[in-house]
């Protein structure tokens, strides 16, 4: 017992030797004729079928057409922002990283004067497709520079306004028909519905409702706010300290009292919504054209069931709603090259593609004859998309092909969308849902000064703690809605006013960005 | 052992003792049960339930079948059950040297350098200091970087040396007037009477091990040597539903997602529970008393 | 004179000692090279806390603003509640969940059934192993309105309610249930330590007369009392550092009043920006406290039980 211990300690120790002497002869050696490494996080559904996004048919048709050779680099999943910061500070960079740039602390402006990644103003004519693009959409080309005019990276810009709307508020058809009544519109017509839901379905809940929602605009577009800070006739304005939030809480007290709102509101969340909606608790919900409609109506297992979109409540019927949910229109996935790159030109080759005619139809819709195909002028996504042999989704089917689905740098086409959104209740809610005014309100990417980027961002922190806190107490009732004032003045001393004049002064200097 | 006989108040306390053995097994056992049912229930099922699960609703094995399809959990296995020998034997070395000589009364300066490595426990420079050290040793993207840096746990070099404290002196005193050194005294003496500690910190350290992804994620680049732990978080950041909430036609994997959590604990947790019942006998009684006299 | 003869003899035990002790410098160096590699080297990492950091600058070229954030952090409004919820939280967890892995512990060494013992043990310490997000959707389906434990209790709470919306309800569900977590994780290390005490001492006490409870107030308790009362300083060491994940699981915004603690404070910050240098000020302000909270738990056993980390 004692020997064989003692051996097997030798022996391990021989060992953790030997493996430490085999670690060390790990160094690559880098070609760089023609070579480019290009770092991004691996989209979910890629990585559901390759682990190297190089090993997709779009990457290959993609290295083939341009004759470079691309070297993908992925950081685990989940870990995109912890790997990029690492990478950063140890000065480990690749050619091309794609990345939330806009969030750089201290603003994209900020990557530049580090000397990490390129100012691609300066150099535009080496991208003459993206160029012509920003030429051509002067507010798209204000999204993509500091306030310095710099342009930081390649975006993803969603081609059509449509295109940033994807959520809003969905009802269940099947009882409105059983019930005789039509989708509601106004807020008293909701009223009626809810209630009706309790009364005659038994719904315990009738709306259910995360609160972080209201930032869509639902339900308080009515009262024209919304919740969170959103631009309003060029000024930024913070939602629940505006005139009519006051009386949004009001009704939704009421609703909560009546029990038409589910008693849970504080404690919701998406686990909680998907149980009552698929369940019959709930009648009513907010929720995303895919993992709302899509997915609800794929689990309930009730015959019948159905979901709509409902349209933005208004106050007066046939009101044009004002509030909506929608993206900014260069959401995510900036693909910046940085001062490591030796092969400028070559970066410049490959990122600018995405936004050439050619690159559109790569990007969008894959390669032609594989994953579409042309019928009178207009590409069609073959079985192999839409009704995979493989058995893979349509989003992993498309993941192989194309970067349409999710993102990258170039413009996003409007015809993908229409045959994504598979089910006609998903079609029909895209369509619904776009009807608002939402996109005047959406907030470009702000840059604080250098300086106060910290402060504001601490005081920011205080103030939607606790208004977010506020809020449900003051729904729940535990918080009677006549303090609202003190609510007001309580904002205030967290430094409100300071955050919004920082915010609007930030909002001007976009303005001018040139 | 002698029969005594037992007080009534003992034997109380005996009955009450094994019902609420009961009780607390089953309080403790449900989690298990509701990971094991919920990870062969139906998407479906799963996404409208709510409360207690006792048995598979609409049993399906689709969430194992969607990691089996993941290539590098075999891998990922290979990997860690490498990471795990080597790191929990050096971690055992190292940390019963570290054990043995700061409980050493005739050791001077025990004291500062106990100090000085619990100060450790408190303040550290943060990840891109340590990232920096690492890569400096020429770790980076090795599985030395997982195995190396956390080659001692000050939180198991204080149990373990607590534990050699409460061994008599007497036993090193005797073995000394003997002419034993102190490796002998270590190896004859203080590791055989410390089985039960040893066995505990086997179990720490290779939980530890089996279940550290961070070190991971930040030094290795090369998905090939990717513990499985590393994997399993994405496996599971992939199918988070939350995630989703932009992407539109996603309605049938969004629903795998609620039950592939629960196939992942149990693919991750059920080789490292098999540890136990092995470490185990060495906590029963008798067993120093034995180790003494022989 | 005197003194010379003072520095030989010393020299001369200095040379003994390390001839008799040689092979304990031997075993400390690895230890030592360890600690100084990975631990103490990377250190020079701290000064952030002082700093404005900006990855792209590096620490050398980011700027120093002094106590800056130290004080930005507790001049924040909710410091107050942050603090107190943090202690509360702590101090309730070191009660019931330092105490009961000892009774446990000391239950399951009565049990005289071994196949049982090895059975309740293999099954006490497994919901240690099951992530923190599934026991946390288990918790929020047992306490919501028609969960078991809500119904259960409806009788002693009034009314039937979503637990995790009473204020006053968040501390002992999150106690209870990481109790429920890591009970039996805990009680291993006290297993073990049991399994040390010399079995002769139970004979001479029962040959003395002892029963049950005597031996176990003069055999069992003081045999393990070491052990006990290392993991009593290292835990009173770590009270200010509560864990986000399972607050940021279990919370809402009804309920900040008594759940939010420090570590999610900086999380929700981190969230939206980072902010190395503030959250490695936060870290640093908890670790001196902490520190310093160890140092003197440490110093008290020192002087009134003579066990002591150092």
């Amino acid at each position: 017992m004692k020997k064989g211990f003692k051996k097997a300690i030798i022996g391990a120790v021989a060992l953790c030797v030997t493996v430490s002497i085999a670690g060390c002869g790990n160094e690559e050696k880098k070609d760089s004729s023609n070579k480019l490494t290009y770092w991004m996080e691996l989209e979910s559904n890629a990585a559901m079928s390759v682990s190297d996004y190089g090993e997709t048919p779009f990457a290959k048709e993609l290295e083939k057409r341009l004759g470079i050779d691309i070297e993908y680099q992925h950081p685990p999943q989940g870990q995109g922002g912890e790997k990029f910061n690492v990478m950063v500070a140890m000065d480990d960079l690749p050619d091309i990283i794609e990345y939330r740039w806009a969030n750089y602390p201290g603003g994209p402006g900020r990557a530049i004067s580090e000397g990490i990644i390129r100012d691609i103003g300066k150099e535009l004519d080496k991208a003459p497709n993206f160029k012509k693009y920003l030429e051509e959409h002067p507010e798209i080309s204000k999204w993509v520079k500091t306030d310095n005019g710099e342009i930081f990276a390649f975006p993803f810009i969603r081609g059509d306004k449509s295109l940033q709307v994807s959520a809003g508020i969905c009802v269940r058809k099947d009882w409105l028909d059983e019930l005789g009544l039509a989708v509601p519109e106004t807020i008293d017509e909701w009223e009626n519905v809810l209630v009706a839901f309790k009364e005659k379905k038994g719904a315990a809940a009738p709306l259910t409702i995360q609160p972080y929602q209201f930032a869509w605009g639902t339900f308080c577009g009515a009262y024209g706010v919304m919740q969170g800070t959103y631009i309003d006739e060029g000024k930024v304005v913070f939602g629940s300290a505006q005139p009519g939030f006051k009386d949004f809480l009001a009704t939704m007290n009421k609703w909560y009292n009546m029990g038409i709102l589910d008693s849970n509101i504080a404690a919701v969340n998406s686990k909680t919504v998907d149980a009552n909606i698929i369940n019959g608790v709930s009648g009513a919900t907010a929720g995303s054209i895919g993992s709302g409609i899509g997915r609800w109506m794929q689990a309930a297992t009730e015959p019948g069931f159905e979901l709509v979109a409902a349209p933005y409540p208004t106050l007066n019927k046939g009101d044009y709603p004002e509030y909506g949910q929608a993206q900014s229109a260069v959401p995510w996935g900036f693909a910046a090259i940085t001062t490591s790159c030796e092969n400028v030109d070559l970066a410049y080759k490959l990122l600018d593609y995405g936004y050439s005619e050619e690159g559109h139809m790569l990007f969008n819709f894959g390669i032609e004859g594989e994953s579409y195909t042309m019928v009178d002028g207009e590409p069609i996504y073959t079985e192999k998309i839409t009704n995979n042999p493989d058995g893979l989704s349509m989003s992993a089917a498309m993941a192989m092909y194309m970067q349409s689905y999710n993102t990258g740098a170039f413009v996003q086409d409007k015809r993908y969308m229409e045959q994504y959104a598979s089910l006609p209740q998903q079609k029909q809610a895209w369509e619904i849902w776009s009807n608002t005014n939402a996109h005047e309100h959406v907030m470009p990417y702000l840059y604080m000064d250098e300086e106060e980027a910290g402060e504001i961002a601490k005081l920011t922190n205080s103030i939607s703690t606790y208004e977010s806190e506020m809020i449900i107490k003051f729904i729940m009732g535990i918080e009677p809605i006549e303090n609202y004032d003190k609510y007001l003045a309580e904002l205030e001393t967290r430094g409100l006013s300071k955050v919004l004049a920082a915010q609007q002064k930030a909002y001007e200097r976009y303005l001018v960005r040139e | 052992m002698n029969k005594i006989k037992k007080s009534i108040g003992e034997r109380i306390f005996e009955v009450f003792n094994i019902v609420f053995m009961c009780c607390l097994c089953i309080a403790m056992l449900y989690p298990m049960i509701h990971v094991l049912c919920a990870s062969f229930s139906s998407p479906q099922f799963m996404s409208g339930h709510k409360g207690i699960l006792l048995w598979p609703k609409d049993f399906t094995v689709n969430a194992y079948k969607l990691m089996a399809r993941n290539p590098m959990i075999l891998k990922g296995y290979i990997n860690t059950l490498i990471i795990l020998v080597f790191g929990v034997t050096l971690n055992i070395i190292l940390t019963s040297f570290g054990a043995y000589v700061l409980s050493r009364k005739s050791f001077i300066m025990r004291s500062k350098i106990m100090m000085m490595i619990v100060f450790t426990m408190y303040f550290s420079g943060g990840i891109i200091p340590f990232y920096f050290t690492v890569r400096t040793l020429g770790m980076e993207n090795s599985l030395l970087a997982l195995i190396l840096p956390s080659a001692i746990s000050t939180y198991n070099l204080i149990i373990m040396r607590t534990s050699f404290l409460s061994i008599p002196d007497s036993l090193e005193e005797s073995a000394r007037l003997d002419g034993a050194g102190h490796f002998v005294i270590l190896f004859r003496i203080v590791i055989p009477l410390s089985k039960a500690v040893i066995a505990v910190m086997i179990l720490y350290y290779a939980v530890g091990h089996w279940n550290s992804w961070f070190n991971a994620m930040l030094f290795l680049s090369d998905r090939k040597k990717f513990p499985l732990q590393l994997i399993l978080r994405e496996i599971l950041i992939q199918n988070d539903t939350s995630m989703m909430v932009q992407n539109v036609g996603i309605g049938e994997q969004g629903l795998i997602g609620e039950t592939i959590k629960y196939a992942v604990i149990i693919v991750s947790t059920v080789p490292i529970l098999c540890i136990y019942p092995f470490i185990q006998k060495y906590f029963e009684k008798g067993v120093m008393i034995g180790a003494v006299k022989g | 004179m005197n003194i010379k003869l003072q520095t030989t003899y010393k020299r001369n035990w200095i040379k003994t000692h390390f001839r008799q002790n040689w092979e304990l410098y031997l075993m400390i160096i690895p230890i030592i090279a360890y600690y100084v590699i990975f631990c103490y080297v990377p250190m020079y990492g701290t000064v952030i806390a002082f700093q404005n950091y900006s990855p792209g600058k590096g620490i050398l070229g980011s700027k120093w603003v002094g106590l800056k954030h130290f004080i930005d952090f507790l001049s924040s409004p909710d410091i107050g509640r942050l603090l107190r919820n943090t202690v509360t939280i702590s101090i309730n967890t070191l009660i019931f969940g330092f105490t009961t892995p000892i009774i446990l512990a000391l239950m399951m060494n009565e049990l005289r059934q071994a196949k049982f013992k090895r059975v309740v043990q293999t099954v006490s310490y497994m919901p240690h192993f099951i992530s923190v997000v599934v026991i946390c959707g288990m918790i929020k389906d047992f306490v919501s309105s028609d969960g078991f434990i809500s119904t259960f209790l409806a009788p002693l709470i009034g009314e039937n309610v979503d637990m995790l919306t009473r204020e006053k309800m968040f501390v002992p569900i999150y106690v209870t249930s990481g109790i429920w977590q890591t009970l039996g994780w805990d009680s291993i290390i006290y297993m073990a330590a049991l399994s040390g005490i010399d079995m002769q001492l139970y004979e001479a006490a029962k040959i003395d007369g002892a029963g049950k409870w005597n031996q176990m107030r003069y055999v069992t308790i003081p045999g393990i009392m070491p052990t006990i009362i290392i993991m009593l300083i290292l835990k009173i060491g770590s009270m200010l550092s509560v864990g986000y994940e399972k607050i940021i699981l279990l919370y809402n915004p009804l309920i900040y009043n008594t759940s939010d603690v420090i570590s999610t404070y900086v999380y929700r910050l981190g969230f939206e920006s980072q902010e190395w240098s503030y959250t490695s000020a936060v870290g640093l302000f908890n670790s001196i406290i902490n520190f310093i909270l160890l140092v003197s738990a440490n110093t008290i056993s020192r002087k009134f039980n003579d066990t002591s980390l150092w």
